[in-house]
């Protein structure tokens, strides 16, 4: 698996550094322009988030078509390789771009607080480290299902030779995605979403304890319902891969 | 003699089209085999369903013995009718993915073939001229110590030079306990370099013989046994 | 043997016979002589561009015909045998005749005319030979 990651990185090098590159010219360009103050604040961090959302998006579509490439390419499906290590090599590029992008952003708001003003505002926020942690793992599980969702449906649309079979993926997408919530809604109520945690610890500054800990343990069993998805869609993907998607 | 590839009652179809029906065949260890037959005969299905990139609808294929699937990925060396290599490759990139990839790719072998063939280790893949791609092609595949090799068209759309050239590396390379299958339909320039042919014709085998045998019984080339079987 | 080989391949014949019609013409001819090591099989099958199990085969019927002999972790040699060359030489001669007669049977040559024109051939070549002499 790592030498499959070897030659998806091989043959994306290139656009993938370039795009990084572009990247932080324009995050220059828009900190330059608003520590000459020619952009307010909510101007420039706007559209610094925007950039960070455009680059990661275009990052996991190359991620995506990268997949789509190699379960439809002789010499990988060729390899005496398990098609599972196809599907979580595509998983860890994924991960890989978003960790990428999360820490680039993470040092540009570091500096962006280091020389600014708004590093008073920081002090009021007292992080509790677990429910941080907390954050993160769900975020990145809920992350990693949308990625095999996305998977499956691509592998799905490349078992039909037809023409629209495209379609055919994309559909499957929004009835998959719409499933599941209504499924986790009716199981386990309105879930919390993951940015609550966040927003709540913004917030609060005197809040109580017990918040978050609802918060939390409204976390869980969606959070194991959509593993357990997670690894169904994977599995399935997995024998689509094995005995219908024909090259 | 070792059934290094059997198939039995293969069938396939893409959509309502048939393009494999009821194939049966054996193929034994040392043998070269031509695969003949016309554009849309079903070469290429057989090929890939012995090579595991396809599932026959019904029936079954077995290298050695096992059922064809990751295992058998392993023992057999296929060359398609498109590249396997990608468009950033340098010649040794393409050399180091086979392997990385496999272990029975033997350097050594690599390396006595890459100069047969006039190829260089840091020449760019994607400026190679056709015949000279479809050379690393083949220096690809035959570059790994496989049971069984399967060429597909090798020798369409090359130059006679290329054309020669890759069939002195077939004879010169291939190895006794293995087999090599190879499909065509310029059958007049190879079919010396066969053992064995097999006609395939909308999907259906026709004649599975030895070509001494074929020529001593009919007084006839391949060649023209090959044109007559598929006269229109 | 290090010699080029050069043979016209007819595809519509069994290509095991013609190679072994070729070597025995090249033993004939003097080309291999008695003793002589002729070339493995694979050494054979690139320069011809031949299937292997084909000269493999080749060589096979000539050993079975005792013209081409194995010595054990050597290779292949041509029979020190001259009674074995002297019997291919009479073969290959018959065959030769055979041809001639039967050609000239479909001509309408009777037995008498036959030797009559082959001992006027020889008479001529006689008669150029001495006046380019």
């Amino acid at each position: 698996m790592i030498k499959l990651l070897k030659y998806d990185w091989k043959r994306n090098a290139g656009s993938i550094s370039g795009l990084l590159a572009v990247l932080m010219i324009v995050q220059v360009l828009i900190g330059s322009m608003y520590y000459t103050g020619r952009w307010d604040s909510e101007v420039s961090i706007g559209l610094s988030m925007m950039v960070y959302g455009i680059v990661s998006t275009i990052l996991l579509i190359m991620v995506f078509k990268t997949y789509d490439y190699n379960i439809r390419a002789y010499h990988r499906r060729l390899l005496p390789v398990p098609p599972l290590s196809s599907v979580t090599a595509t998983m860890i590029q994924a991960s890989a771009a978003m960790i990428l992008i999360l820490l680039l952003a993470a040092c540009h708001i570091w500096v962006f607080w280091s020389i600014s003003e708004w590093s008073e505002v920081l002090q009021f926020v007292h992080v509790q480290w677990s429910h941080v942690l907390v954050m993160l793992v769900s975020g990145f599980l809920k992350f990693i299902f949308f990625v095999a969702i996305v998977l499956f449906c691509i592998t799905v649309s490349r078992s039909f030779r037809s023409k629209g079979s495209i379609w055919i993926g994309i559909l499957l997408f929004f009835i998959i995605q719409s499933a599941v919530s209504w499924v986790s809604n009716k199981l386990f109520g309105e879930a919390p979403l993951t940015y609550q945690i966040l927003t709540v610890r913004l917030e609060g500054r005197n809040y109580e304890t017990a918040a978050v800990e609802e918060v939390v343990n409204g976390f869980w069993r969606p959070m194991l319902l959509e593993l357990i998805l997670t690894i169904a869609l994977v599995y399935v993907a997995v024998k689509l891969i094995d005995r219908k998607v024909e090259v | 003699m070792e059934q290094l590839l059997h198939m039995d009652q293969v069938n396939k179809n893409y959509g309502g089209k048939i393009a494999l029906q009821n194939v049966s065949l054996t193929v034994g260890s040392g043998r070269i085999i031509g695969l003949l037959g016309t554009n849309g005969s079903g070469k290429s299905t057989m090929m890939k369903i012995a090579a595991g990139l396809i599932q026959p609808a019904s029936g079954t294929a077995e290298i050695l013995g096992r059922p064809v699937g990751l295992e058998t990925k392993a023992l057999v060396s296929f060359m398609p009718d498109r590249p396997l290599t990608e468009s950033w490759m340098k010649v040794k990139d393409a050399l180091q993915f086979y392997e990385d990839f496999y272990t029975d790719f033997d350097p050594l072998k690599a390396e006595r073939m890459l100069q047969f063939m006039n190829l260089n280790l840091g020449d760019k893949i994607s400026t190679l001229s056709k015949g000279m791609n479809e050379r690393l092609q083949l220096t690809l595949a035959l570059s790994r110590n496989a049971s069984l090799y399967l060429l597909d068209e090798p020798i369409g759309g090359v130059d006679p030079v290329a054309r020669g050239k890759i069939l002195d590396a077939i004879v010169e390379f291939y190895n006794e306990d293995s087999s090599i299958i190879i499909s065509t339909h310029l059958v007049r320039d190879i079919e010396r370099i066969f053992d064995e042919v097999i006609f395939i014709r909308n999907g259906e085998l026709v004649l599975h013989d030895e070509v001494e045998n074929i020529r001593l019984k009919h007084g006839k080339s391949i060649d023209d046994m090959f044109k007559e079987v598929f006269a229109e | 043997m290090c010699h080029e080989v050069s043979i016209e391949f007819d595809n519509n014949l069994p290509i095991y016979l013609q190679i072994m019609n070729y070597i025995k013409k090249q033993i004939i001819t003097g080309k291999l002589q008695p003793g002589d090591k002729i070339p493995s099989v694979r050494e054979l099958a690139v320069e011809l561009q031949i299937n292997p199990n084909t000269i493999q085969r080749t060589f096979q019927e000539l050993e079975r015909e005792e013209i081409v002999e194995t010595r054990r972790g050597l290779g292949r040699y041509v029979t020190s045998e001259e009674s074995k060359i002297m019997s291919i030489k009479k073969e290959m001669a018959g065959d030769l005749i055979q041809h001639f007669i039967q050609g000239m049977q479909e001509l309408g040559f009777k037995e008498k005319d036959i030797l009559t024109i082959v001992s006027d051939a020889f008479e001529t070549d006689k008669s150029n030979l001495k006046e380019e002499g």
